[in-house]
């Protein structure tokens, strides 16, 4: 930087400018720029607003080139993931010619975290950091705190990505959708998100020389400051070793903090930071400030205190309490206010400039973008409700209504943002504008193509679960009759996609072009600026208009406080700020948690529920790691269309042991909640091995791979532990975990043999897989709820030889 | 002890106990909105647009 301080001083707008009209400034003009900017702080300097003291400064914006770059490659990743994934469901044999060991790795279970996971954390993450690592620079007028934080930062967050894109086709996951990594790597993102990242970007307005914090800074530390909180108490595990946890949370309390965490999750890391991005990029895009600063203000602070009581409503109709769902209903309803709020003032932001967004792609793709957000927030109540859910929830409404925020939202704001920063983060022309035109067109027809279908096929199969005859009888009893019915609207998902897929594709070629053609050293500009007293004098407070007046003196207080100047004094104080966003959210979310865990009403207990034995446990696992959630949901609503097809609805009392519990949110196939006792051994392992025959039209791929791999009996012991660690109440399974499951899969694999199976498949006994340890599981689910235990004949008293000698010690 | 508390509690209010906090946390806000000056809201929003240092008070120097 030294170097170029004497070298190069240029205004960044007027460059910008140059660059828009295609000429470079003089030096001439570059030189005045700095003689204003300086002479702008000695008067303010003399003011009393900032210090004496010039500084000389320049922003980082290698580390923003370097997000830049990051979100274009994991945005073509985490797309392309989903493609294959979309495809996976119409032709779910595609890899089935593979080695199973290699099919294992490619089943929809388990690939579809890892398109959730790049979308959001690789693609949609990387372009928060390169949107505030670009803003936050410009907002507080100074460079990051710490470059070497940055690239921490940078390289840190690249490696969990990788990470993930390693353990997640391998099976290892915590099993709760969006919180799939397991504790090794959790443990790495809260170091990086809030080390590295959070103590940067709050150093960075610790020391900014920009008194107010705009509000696009503000949604920064929300969002910096939830994801964090959300973070680390969804993921409190009990470690049983580097690939395997289990909650510390059970049942229903474990599925409040995973809705609490993966509601919020798409409240502070797919919204507020893109709200931020909004509040900052638009205004210099448009080249206007934004529509109402007093909206969103407001806009702020509901979102805040709404979002995050909304997360309930993904539980309606389950086993949760209904006061919570309630509860997430309410909250979410009232969340239209604010979100059209915004919407609202980000398209208002270009009243006058509508013809810029015939001409500009940059502002084409924030205006559908903001109109998606618009889309997806009123659509997102409408699911709240609970009527509304009854029918959408399980069903592909749920995820158009997802991709719509994803694709539209996320998507073309980041996309605006990357065509906005290409050509001043590169120093030269964007390399096509026509190419970034065909992106912006392609991405819309693509969204359309895949939402509108998406819609109808969630609908469809939505009423097709619930249509009764005449007689009230199920007019659809066969599940697969549903799935087949909407296939086509699936085909037509994997084009839309794809025509995506394709404008991403453009992007990159888009961004290695204009990469091509930078100049061979970047010019840095430095700006002057002095340095903020610690002492800040506010403007006094204009007197009351009651002063003086024959009033109480509490009317008076209560005048001056409602004249709001204590809040504009928060928005300059960042610690305080921060304090009080953090309460906002803490003291939210604790109205819904402490009662779930603390009333025991709310969870009744079912005295013949009992924990599962080692095998089952293990058999669990394998459930868990295969991603059978993805697909299967374990929860039946108290409606008849449910009951009828799947049997006596859930009771809360039922999941005490289930660490994580395994409700699902879509069912690609049926539930399993009862599938205990449902059909024999034999057919679930020949199931396993071909769905389609079991099943015929079925879309679930082989599971092959357990019928061969060899289950790990020596691994069990510890996961008894570490369960009895949380409050199972294990006996003998303390010590004998692995002779109980070797006794209980001998009777499993008899089951199998004397239903029609063999004693061995492919050269290995039946007894030693995996898939007997899942299929023991299968058949335990739902059944507790009916269990009797037969009463055990109180034992004769022993007849001692001869009278104690001494009385037995009182315990 | 504080398990006693929460037990203490009637929790089916708490829909309503959250609505009232929110409506009130919300007029707040709203009020502090509209007591912005006009001056204050253009030197506040014209914070990205422009290259100088904003005072909240006395607004730009440029």
């Amino acid at each position: 930087m030294g170097s170029a301080i004497g070298r190069w001083r240029l205004d960044p707008f007027q460059e910008l400018a140059s660059q828009r009209l295609g000429k470079t400034a003089t030096d001439g003009e570059k030189m005045k720029e700095v003689s204003v900017a300086s002479a702008n702080a000695s008067r303010q300097a003399t003011n009393g607003l900032q210090s004496a003291v010039m500084e000389s400064f320049s922003y980082n914006d290698g580390i923003v080139r370097m997000f830049v770059t990051a979100t274009i490659l994991w945005g073509l990743v985490g797309t392309l993931a989903g493609v294959l994934v979309a495809t996976l469901l119409v032709l779910p044999n595609l890899f089935s010619g593979f080695n199973p060991n290699i099919t294992a790795l490619l089943s929809f279970g388990r690939l579809r975290p890892v398109h959730t996971n790049a979308a959001i954390f690789a693609f949609a993450g990387n372009a928060i950091f390169a949107a505030i690592y670009y803003s936050t620079q410009r907002l507080c007028k100074c460079r990051m705190w710490s470059s070497t934080l940055g690239l921490l930062h940078f390289w840190g967050w690249q490696a969990i990505i990788v990470a993930a894109a390693i353990t997640l086709p391998l099976g290892i996951t915590q099993g709760k959708e969006y919180a799939e990594l397991e504790w090794p790597i959790d443990l790495a993102i809260a170091v990086v998100w809030l080390g590295f990242f959070g103590g940067n970007f709050f150093m960075t307005l610790w020391k900014r020389r920009e008194r107010h914090m705009y509000v696009a800074l503000w949604f920064y530390i929300a969002t910096i400051v939830t994801v964090t909180v959300l973070h680390v108490f969804n993921n409190l595990v009990v470690p049983v070793g580097l690939g395997k946890s289990y909650s510390v949370y059970a049942g229903v309390q474990d599925a409040l903090m995973q809705w609490w965490y993966g509601h919020n999750a798409v409240a502070f890391f797919l919204t507020t930071p893109f709200l931020g991005l909004m509040y900052y990029f638009l205004p210099k895009a448009a080249e206007r400030p934004v529509f109402s600063y007093k909206l969103s203000i407001i806009h702020f602070w509901s979102l805040v205190f709404l979002y995050i009581w909304a997360g309930p409503h993904h539980l309606h109709y389950t086993a949760l309490p209904e006061w919570a769902c309630t509860f997430g209903m309410l909250f979410s309803v009232m969340l239209w206010m604010p979100s059209w709020g915004g919407m609202i003032n980000g398209l208002l932001t270009l009243r006058g400039a509508w013809n810029k967004v015939t001409s500009d792609p940059v502002l084409k793709f924030f205006v559908v973008g903001i109109t998606f957000y618009g889309m997806s927030t009123f659509e997102g109540p409408l699911l709240s409700v609970k009527s509304v859910n009854a029918l959408s929830h399980y069903t592909d409404w749920t995820i158009a209504h997802v991709h719509s925020g994803a694709l539209g939202w996320n998507g073309f704001m980041t996309f605006g943002m990357i065509y906005w920063l290409l050509p001043r983060l590169y120093q030269t022309r964007l390399w096509s504008k026509k190419m970034a035109e065909w992106h912006f067109w392609l991405g819309t027809i693509g969204i359309l193509l895949y939402i509108v279908p998406i819609y109808a096929a969630g609908i469809t199969q939505g009423l097709m679960w619930r249509a009764m005859d005449d007689l009230g009888r199920m007019q659809y009893p066969n599940f697969v009759e549903t799935v087949q019915s909407i296939i086509p609207f699936w085909w037509a998902r994997v084009l839309g996609g794809g025509v995506y897929v394709v404008g991403v594709v453009l992007l990159a070629i888009n961004a290695i072009a204009t990469w091509m053609s930078r100049p061979s050293k970047y010019e840095v500009p430095v700006y002057t600026a002095a340095r903020l007293e610690r002492r800040y004098q506010d403007a006094p407070v204009p007197p009351s208009k009651l002063a003086g007046a024959p009033v109480l003196e509490a009317a008076v207080a209560i005048d001056r406080v409602t004249k709001m100047d204590w809040h504009r004094r928060w928005e300059r104080l960042p610690l305080l700020f921060t304090v009080l966003t953090t309460a906002a959210v803490i003291v939210a979310s604790l109205f819904e948690i402490i009662p779930t865990f603390l009333i025991r009403s709310n969870v009744p207990t079912i005295a013949s529920v009992k924990p599962y034995t080692p095998l089952e446990l293990a058999g669990r696992d394998i459930y868990v790691s295969e991603g059978c959630y993805n697909c299967h949901s374990q929860m039946i609503r108290p409606m008849i269309a449910e009951t009828q097809r799947y049997g006596e609805y859930s009771k809360a009392g039922e999941f005490v042991y289930d660490r994580p519990f395994q409700w699902g949110s879509r069912r690609i196939g049926p539930d399993l909640a009862r599938e205990g006792g449902r059909q024999s051994s034999f057919w679930h392992w020949e199931h396993f091995n071909n769905p389609a025959q079991r099943s015929p039209g079925s879309v679930m791929p082989s599971y092959g791979h357990l019928l061969v791999q060899r289950l790990n009996f020596g691994e069990i012991q510890k996961r008894i532990h570490a369960a009895h660690f949380l409050g199972a109440p294990y006996d003998q399974e303390l010590t004998d975990a692995e002779a109980m499951a070797r006794t209980q899969a001998e009777v499993v694999a008899a089951e199998i043999i004397a239903q029609g199976g063999t004693v061995s498949f492919e050269g290995k006994l039946i007894k030693e897989s995996t898939a007997i340890a899942l299929i023991a599981y299968m058949q335990r689910m739902g059944k507790d709820l009916y269990r009797v235990d037969t009463p055990v004949p109180p034992l004769a008293e022993p007849v001692p030889d001869k009278a104690p000698e001494t009385a037995p010690m009182p315990r | 002890m504080l398990k006693d508390v929460i037990c203490k509690l009637d929790y089916s209010n708490f829909e309503e106990i959250a609505l009232v906090i929110f409506g009130c946390c919300f007029v707040a806000i709203v009020w502090g909105a509209t007591r912005l000056k006009r001056e204050s809201t253009d030197r506040f929003s014209s914070i990205p647009i422009e290259d100088s240092v904003v005072d909240p008070w006395k607004g730009s120097e440029s």
